[in-house]
C-alpha cells in the first residue's frame, strides 16, 4: 500500500465531501439550441490557424504575395519584419524597428523571481534590448499602454502582496533608439487606490494628452466596483466613471483625440436579463455610472444564452468603428472572433477573422491599424485592414505568463 | 435506452421522431428531446463534474460555473452527438477546458482578487477536516497544472491511465510519468518518501 496515494485519495475524498448535491444550482434553463452552422462564412483562406471571411481572402492572398516579396528581401529566418510603424512604411530607407514592451505575470512555477522585470523587445525578431524592473520594493508592474511615437510607454505597478492593500502607481517610461530605457518618471497623478487590470487596464491616447485606466477595488465581502479614469496628462486632472458592480469590466480603449473612451463590460456569467455591451463614452461627460454617462454601442447576449464572451474592444483612431474580441465555444472548441462595429448604429460592419485560441485579450498599436492578441498562445499580430497575421516572439521566461502587452 | 432518429438518447415518454420530417417541424421536437435529454445527465452526472472540478479550481462556485458551461456546450452540440455513450467524457473533456480557462484569467488578469470563495483546502474556508488533508489538497494545488490534472484524474476519478490519456490527448506513457513525477513532487513537498 502506498500510504501517500492513499493519503491523496482520502484528501480527495474530503473535499469532494464538501459539495452537496443537495446545494448544488439547479439545473441552467436550456436555451433552444436553434439550427447552428458551425462555418457560415463559405470558403476561407487559411493563413496559419488564422481564417479569414470570404470577402477578403482575395485581398489577403494579395498581401500575402507582396509579404512574400517583401520577406525575400528583409526576412530573417521565418520572421517577416513588417512591424515598422505604418507611417513609415515605404517611406524611410532605413526604417527604426519598432518596440514591444512585455509585461509578465507572476510565475506559474516555483522557479525564478516572483514577477521578472518587465522586457522591451522589438517586435519583429523578439530580440530584446532592455528590461525594466519596477521602481519600489515589493512591487511589480501590471500593464501597460504605448504612445504613438513608440519610443514612450504608461505603465502601471501595484504591490507584490495584496495584504498591502489595492494601490497602483503610473509611471511614464521613455526608450532610447536603441530600445533601452532612458527615463521612469512617476505621473503626475493622485495614486490610484485600486488595482488595475493587466488585460486592457490602459490607455493612451494617440496624441498622449489622455491616459484611462480601468481599476478593481476590492472589498472583502462584496462584488468588486469598477472604476474608469481618464487622466488629463497636461493638468494631472482625473475624470472618473463606475461600472456596475456586478459586471465584470475587461478593456479600455481611447480613439487618437482622447475624446472618445470604449470600455467592454462582461456580464455575469448565468446571470439572467445581463447583457454584455462595449461601453462608448465622451470623455467631457460628467462622472457617474458609464451606464447613464455612455451607450452600449455594441450589444451581446449574456454568455450563457449565446455562448459568445465578450473579451476585449478597441476603438478606432477616429472613433468610427468598435473592433471587439470574442470567444465561442462550440463542440468543446472555443474560437476566438475579432469583428468590427459601428459606433453609431453598432452594426456589425465585417468580420476581420477568427483564431483557433482558447484565450487571449487584445491592445491596438496607437494608429489602430494593427492589434495584438495574446493569451496562452504567442501573441499574434493582425492587421486590421487585411487581416494578415504575425506571431511575435516573446523571450518572458518559461514559468511566467503574459500579462500585459504595449507597442 | 431507445434511440432516436438523430442517435439521442430518448427520454422516457418521449414520441418517436418521425425519419422524413420537415426541419422546422422537426426542430422543437429536436429541441425538447435535447433538453430532456441533457437534463437527465445533468441531474446524474453534475454533482461528481463540480466535484472533479472543484479539485482543479478549488472553489465550489467556480466548479460550478465551469460545469454549467460545460453543460450548455454539450447541449449546443447534442444534435450532432453520435455516441451518446460517451456524453460523459465530453463533460469531463469540457470540464478540463473550463477549468484550465479559470487558472488562465486567474494568473494573468489577477482574478485571483476578485472574491471567489478561498479553496476548500484553505484554513480560511474551514470546509475540510484534517490539516495533513488540506496540506495534501494545497501541496497538489502547487503542483504544475498538467500534473494536477493527472492526478485528480487517476486518484478521484480513478480513471485507468488509458482513460486519462484519452481525456487529456497525451500518450499512456505521459500519463504514467507525469503521476510519477507528480507523486515525487508531492513526496518532497511533504518531505516523506513516496515508497
Amino acid at each position: 500500500v502506498n500510504s501517500l496515494e492513499d493519503r491523496l485519495r482520502d484528501a480527495y475524498r474530503a473535499a469532494a465531501g464538501t459539495v452537496s448535491p443537495d446545494r448544488l444550482r439547479m439545473p441552467p434553463r436550456w436555451p433552444d439550441p436553434g439550427p447552428r452552422r458551425l462555418v457560415t462564412w463559405g470558403a476561407r483562406l487559411a493563413l496559419g490557424s488564422w481564417t479569414l471571411p470570404a470577402p477578403l481572402a482575395p485581398l489577403a492572398a494579395a498581401a500575402a504575395v507582396v509579404a512574400v516579396v517583401i520577406g525575400s528581401v528583409v526576412a530573417v529566418g521565418a520572421w517577416p519584419r513588417i512591424l515598422g510603424p505604418t507611417t513609415q512604411t515605404g517611406q524611410s530607407p532605413a526604417p527604426t524597428p519598432r518596440f514591444m514592451l512585455v509585461v509578465p505575470g507572476g510565475r506559474a512555477a516555483d522557479a525564478g523571481p516572483l514577477y521578472p522585470p518587465a522586457q522591451i523587445q522589438v517586435a519583429s525578431t523578439g530580440h530584446v534590448t532592455g528590461t525594466l524592473s519596477a521602481p519600489r520594493a515589493g512591487t511589480h508592474w501590471v500593464a501597460a499602454a504605448a504612445s504613438a511615437d513608440n519610443r514612450s510607454f504608461v505603465l502601471a505597478a501595484e504591490p507584490d502582496s495584496a495584504s498591502e492593500g489595492d494601490y497602483t502607481w503610473l509611471y511614464r517610461l521613455t526608450l532610447t533608439s536603441g530600445g533601452q530605457p532612458a527615463s521612469l518618471m512617476p505621473l503626475d497623478v493622485p495614486r490610484i487606490t485600486a488595482t488595475i487590470l493587466p488585460t486592457g487596464g490602459l490607455a493612451e491616447s494617440a496624441d498622449g494628452q489622455r491616459v484611462a485606466y480601468l481599476s478593481v477595488r476590492i472589498p472583502l465581502t462584496a462584488h468588486p466596483t469598477a472604476t474608469i479614469g481618464v487622466i488629463d496628462t497636461a493638468t494631472g486632472q482625473v475624470r472618473k466613471w463606475t461600472i456596475s458592480q456586478f459586471a465584470r469590466p475587461w478593456s479600455v480603449s481611447l480613439s487618437a483625440d482622447g475624446s472618445l473612451l470604449a470600455v467592454s463590460v462582461q456580464a455575469g456569467r448565468f446571470q439572467a436579463g445581463r447583457f454584455q455591451a462595449v461601453w462608448v463614452v465622451p470623455t467631457d461627460a460628467a462622472p457617474g455610472p458609464v451606464e447613464q454617462r455612455g451607450r452600449p454601442a455594441v450589444r451581446l447576449s449574456p454568455p450563457g444564452e449565446s455562448g459568445k464572451v465578450l473579451n476585449s474592444a478597441v476603438i478606432s483612431a477616429d472613433g468610427a468603428t468598435l473592433f471587439v474580441l470574442t470567444f465561442h465555444t462550440i463542440n468543446f472548441h472555443v474560437t476566438t472572433t475579432l469583428a468590427a462595429y459601428s459606433v453609431a448604429n453598432g452594426r456589425l460592419l465585417r468580420t476581420v477573422g477568427t483564431l483557433d485560441a482558447e484565450d487571449g485579450s487584445m491592445s491596438a498599436d496607437p494608429s489602430v491599424d494593427r492589434v495584438v492578441i495574446w493569451g496562452s498562445a504567442p501573441p499574434v499580430v493582425i492587421d486590421l485592414t487585411t487581416g494578415t497575421t504575425q506571431t511575435l516572439r516573446v523571450s518572458l521566461p518559461a514559468y511566467v505568463s503574459t500579462s500585459a502587452v504595449a507597442w | 435506452m431507445s434511440m432516436t432518429a438523430h442517435g439521442q438518447p430518448r427520454a422516457a415518454g418521449a414520441q418517436p421522431e418521425p425519419d422524413a420530417e420537415p426541419w422546422r417541424a422537426a426542430e422543437p421536437t429536436r429541441a425538447r428531446s435535447a433538453a430532456e435529454g441533457i437534463d437527465a445527465v445533468y441531474r446524474e452526472h453534475a454533482t461528481g463534474l463540480v466535484r472533479f472540478a472543484l479539485m482543479l479550481v478549488g472553489d465550489k462556485s467556480t466548479a460550478e460555473d465551469v460545469v454549467q458551461e460545460a453543460f450548455l456546450a454539450v447541449y449546443r452540440g447534442w444534435p450532432r452527438l453520435r455516441e451518446p455513450g460517451s456524453v460523459l467524457g465530453y463533460l469531463r473533456t469540457a470540464v478540463l477546458n473550463g477549468c484550465r480557462s479559470v487558472q488562465r484569467s486567474r494568473g494573468r488578469a489577477r482574478l485571483r482578487r476578485f472574491p471567489h470563495d478561498p479553496p476548500v483546502w484553505s484554513a480560511e474556508a474551514a470546509a475540510m477536516d484534517g490539516e495533513d488533508r488540506r496540506a495534501m489538497l494545497a501541496a497538489v494545488a502547487r503542483l504544475p497544472r498538467r500534473q494536477r490534472e493527472v492526478l485528480a484524474l487517476r486518484y478521484y476519478l480513478e480513471l485507468s491511465e488509458h482513460e486519462t490519456a484519452a481525456i487529456l490527448g497525451v500518450s499512456r506513457g505521459t500519463v504514467s510519468s507525469t503521476a510519477a513525477r507528480a507523486l515525487s513532487a508531492l513526496a518532497r513537498e511533504l518531505r516523506e518518501d513516496a515508497q
